[in-house]
């Protein structure tokens, strides 16, 4: 890529506009080099008062470690490039992402697809913490999804290594849904535990096709928590008192798992239970979730093809497909004077 | 093995919810099945991921794997519920059916073990007949075999306690004349429209048409004379006033 | 007779370095090897900037200057840009563009004040921040940058077992080859070699420093070197080399703060 970053912009033709985040607006383009169809990023200039602090810190955290790193179940960050003031990351295209896929009630998650995903995402996060990198905003609005059914997590601007001790780590990361109790309670120092919380309440959410603990406010998410789940004890949790916002609850007893996610079989409770230890230090790791008789167990996860796929996916695969007929150019026009101009519909929106 | 057994218990099982009994509709019947203390449900199955996803049932044909519907309705008091396993929009394996009347749930027995039922009936009558009559036989060098059934001296005793207990437990599952009558015709229609295979060497020996008229009824059949047990079997279907056959059991 | 290492020498440059009473050097006038990465470090103590970052704005600025032609830029800017570049990769929270432009500014100009919000400030400003974007992009964006430091640590811990405490701590071993990699990376040499390797070259200067002998090794049998199971790529002529390229580091250090 040395030297000399410069010329790319005319390499990747622009196909259409696909959302507007806070720092970054994305549209779909084509790599005339390979055809690939890929999604470019490019990083706002923002206002004057932030133009004038360079480049963004943000940005700069994604490139540096997704240039490190190559999965399958994480997005690929295939070039960088520069044009005028502003920097632009080009991404693997994908078509969609499991918010949408949770939202659209003309879709069935049966328990092959979810245990797919589950497969996908635990995949990609073992990798990551292999390498020693926390995600740290796992949700499934940053779980993207393909046409051809293959997950990969994306989104890595709150993304950090750990391990080190020296470290200073912010608690205040991770949407509040997904967040985990030691985070609530403000810990200066935390683990793998983080992200594996957030898969628990992304599989809780595939079951039940709604947020599990939606919170309003860091206080009501712990409430939540321990309402459902109920309050742990000092000695499930030894020195729970000890961290940095620690406050006292009243004791809930919790329901049994099985009694919320009724339709899942017993080894899908267990894997559960594991996920949502309260201690961080007993909850379980990528590696011993994904062998896990769950993963074993029938049914078999789905194949990526088969994979349920949002209507709207479906409409622009089949426009794609029907190149030489009048009417998919007609299609393609109306998808983009619909997302043009302001805000997109809910579905298209990418957080950043 | 295991699923066998617990397939066979629930023949013997019933179930029901007190509170929902009393309103039960078209509508809510297949709530009501789907209660988690019901032992006919299974938790793991379409209708329970549906309901957990707070989806309507219109999903049901798009997936593949384990599923109740509703078969049919008799109001007010009768409903069947089907378990079957679906293979794709169009085709769904039946795998057992349920009952409900007035609000009790029962697992309707498939065919096998209707057959096996009356079959161990017949065998257990006969058995406990030809105990009964070993019992009379005498034999003297003089005169040879005899049968002597006047005196009502059992010579050898040989009621054994399970005897008493097969035929105590059939007690239960004996139904009543409507049941039986019906099951008869059901039967009798089931032969009609799959009669059995005559394997080739024995349509042969076939010869007078079939004498095993009262296979329900014990004693008479004389197994000695019967070669072709496989062979086409007209069963009569019992009249109302026929004779009803010699029961040892008390009902 | 490149087997007979000056090592009288050398201490006597480290120790006249020290005696030496600190005079400010004036960057402007000066135009000698080894200006801008002095410049770099001194702004980098300034900024109470971590070793590691400060190294990395060093590697940034070498870097760059391996793309370009030196005249076509103004060395002062590229490096007061590789400064808040380098805390932005190495996420130094410290590291903010006001205390940037006032440490680079008065370093360069002694005397001044620290900048007021005027003209002056925001288009030295502007200057580094759009340098930082064209560093970033000379660079293609490849801002994964791998430092001796992390390597030199392992070595150290593993050296000092093999040598056992009493020796390790009778002689400031980590010190002095903590300090020769820093150092090190005042020349744009330090590019040339894997960090590895500028790893073990400072160590084993320090080691020769103080004279200490690794227990087993022969120094005539390059298989049994101490740094053989470490790094397995590392000849004699490696070590040479980047000894006598930290020697130059320190002669450049003397010329300047002599003239």
């Amino acid at each position: 890529m040395l030297p000399n970053a410069n010329d790319k912009k005319d390499r990747y033709a622009k196909l259409s506009f696909l959302g507007e985040g806070q720092f970054a607006i994305v549209y779909k383009a084509r790599d005339t080099v390979t055809s690939q169809i890929v999604a470019v990023k490019k990083i706002k200039k923002g206002s004057r008062e932030e133009a004038r602090d360079g480049i963004n810190r943000t940005a700069l955290r994604e490139i540096k470690i997704l240039q490190e790193l190559q999965h399958e179940n994480i997005i690929g960050l295939v070039d960088v490039f520069g044009q005028l003031s502003n920097v632009s990351l080009v991404f693997d295209f994908m078509d969609t992402d499991l918010e949408v896929i949770i939202k659209d009630t003309k879709i069935i998650l049966t328990p092959a697809n979810i245990k797919a995903y589950a497969i996908m995402t635990l995949r990609g996060l073992e990798y990551l913490h292999l390498n020693w990198i926390l995600h740290r905003d796992l949700k499934p609005n940053n779980l993207l999804v393909n046409s051809d059914g293959v997950l990969k997590i994306g989104d890595f601007g709150l993304a950090k290594s750990f391990g080190s001790p020296n470290r200073i780590y912010t608690h205040h990361v991770v949407t509040r849904w997904y967040r985990s109790p030691e985070l609530l309670f403000g810990a200066r120092q935390y683990g793998t535990g983080v992200d594996m919380w957030a898969v628990g309440c992304i599989l809780a959410e595939l079951m039940l096709r709604v947020p599990f603990m939606p919170g309003d406010s860091d206080l009501d998410q712990l409430t939540r928590i321990f309402a459902t789940l109920g309050t742990p004890s000092e000695h499930e949790w030894p020195y729970i008192s000890k961290l940095h916002d620690y406050l006292q609850f009243r004791h809930f007893p919790g329901t049994p798992l099985e009694n919320i996610f009724t339709a899942a079989g017993n080894d899908l409770i267990h894997l559960m239970r594991c996920l949502f230890a309260m201690n961080p230090l007993r909850r379980v790791s990528c590696q011993e979730a994904l062998s896990m008789p769950y993963f074993g167990n029938k049914p078999a996860p789905t194949v990526g093809p088969k994979l349920p796929m949002p209507s709207s996916v479906l409409a622009a695969k089949e426009g794609a497909n029907a190149n030489a007929d009048d009417k998919p150019p007609l299609k393609r026009k109306l998808v983009e004077t619909t997302v043009r101009g302001h805000s997109l519909p809910q579905k298209k929106r990418l957080q950043f | 093995m295991a699923s066998r057994q617990m397939a066979n218990d629930h023949l013997r099982l019933s179930w029901h919810d007190t509170q929902m009994m009393a309103t039960l509709s078209p509508q809510t019947v297949m709530d009501y099945f789907c209660r988690r203390s019901n032992p006919f449900y299974e938790h793991i199955c379409n209708n329970e991921t549906i309901r957990m996803q707070r989806l309507g049932p219109e999903h049901l044909h798009n997936m593949i794997g384990l599923e109740y519907i509703l078969l049919h309705v008799a109001e007010p008091i009768l409903y069947v519920i089907r378990k079957q396993h679906r293979h794709n929009p169009s085709e769904a394996t039946p795998i057992a059916d349920y009952y409900i009347i007035g609000g009790t749930v029962y697992k309707a027995p498939d065919l096998a073990n209707v057959i096996n039922a009356r079959i161990l009936n017949t065998v257990v009558n006969l058995q406990s007949a030809f105990e009964e009559a070993s019992g009379y036989a005498r034999y003297h060098p003089n005169k040879g075999y005899t049968w002597d059934f006047s005196s009502n001296k059992v010579l050898s005793d040989k009621s054994k306690s399970d005897k008493k207990d097969t035929s105590s437990s059939k007690d239960e599952n004996s139904g009543t004349l409507f049941q039986k009558q019906r099951v008869d015709m059901l039967l009798a229609e089931l032969l009609r429209k799959f009669p059995p295979p005559i394997p080739p060497m024995l349509q042969n020996l076939q010869q007078a048409p079939p004498t095993g008229d009262e296979m329900s009824s014990a004693g008479g059949l004389n197994s000695n004379e019967m070669n072709n047990a496989t062979g086409p079997l007209d069963i009569k279907t019992e009249g109302v006033d026929m004779k009803p056959p010699p029961e040892k059991k008390s009902k | 007779m490149k087997n007979v290492l000056d090592v009288m020498s050398l201490q006597q440059h480290v120790e006249s370095n020290k005696a030496q009473t600190v005079k400010p050097i004036d960057y402007r006038k000066l135009n000698k090897p080894g200006l801008v990465p002095h410049y770099i470090f001194e702004c980098a103590a300034k900024l109470k900037m971590k070793p590691l970052t400060a190294a990395c704005a060093a590697i940034v600025y070498h870097r760059f200057f391996r793309e370009v032609k030196p005249s076509d830029y103004d060395e002062f800017l590229i490096a007061a840009s590789s400064l808040y570049l380098a805390g932005k990769i190495k996420d130094d929270e410290t590291v903010k563009i006001r205390d940037v432009i006032n440490v680079a500014y008065c370093t360069l100009n002694r005397g001044s004040t620290p900048l007021d919000l005027n003209d002056e400030y925001w288009s030295m400003r502007d200057a580094i921040v759009q340098a930082e974007l064209l560093i970033t992009r000379t660079l293609g964006f490849d801002l994964n940058i791998d430092l001796a430091h992390k390597y030199l640590l392992y070595y150290m811990k593993t050296l000092q077992d093999w040598v056992g405490p009493e020796v390790w701590n009778s002689v400031p071993i980590a010190k002095a080859a903590a300090s020769y990699l820093q150092d090190f990376h005042h020349s744009a040499n330090i590019l040339k070699y894997k960090p590895t390797h500028v790893a073990i070259g400072c160590l084993s200067l320090a080691l020769q420093t103080y004279g200490v002998q690794v227990p087993l090794t022969d120094e005539s049998d390059e298989s049994s070197m101490w740094y053989k199971p470490l790094v397995k790529d590392f000849t004699r002529e490696n070590q040479w080399e980047i000894i006598e390229n930290v020697i130059e580091v320190y002669k450049n250090e003397a010329f300047l703060k002599a003239a």
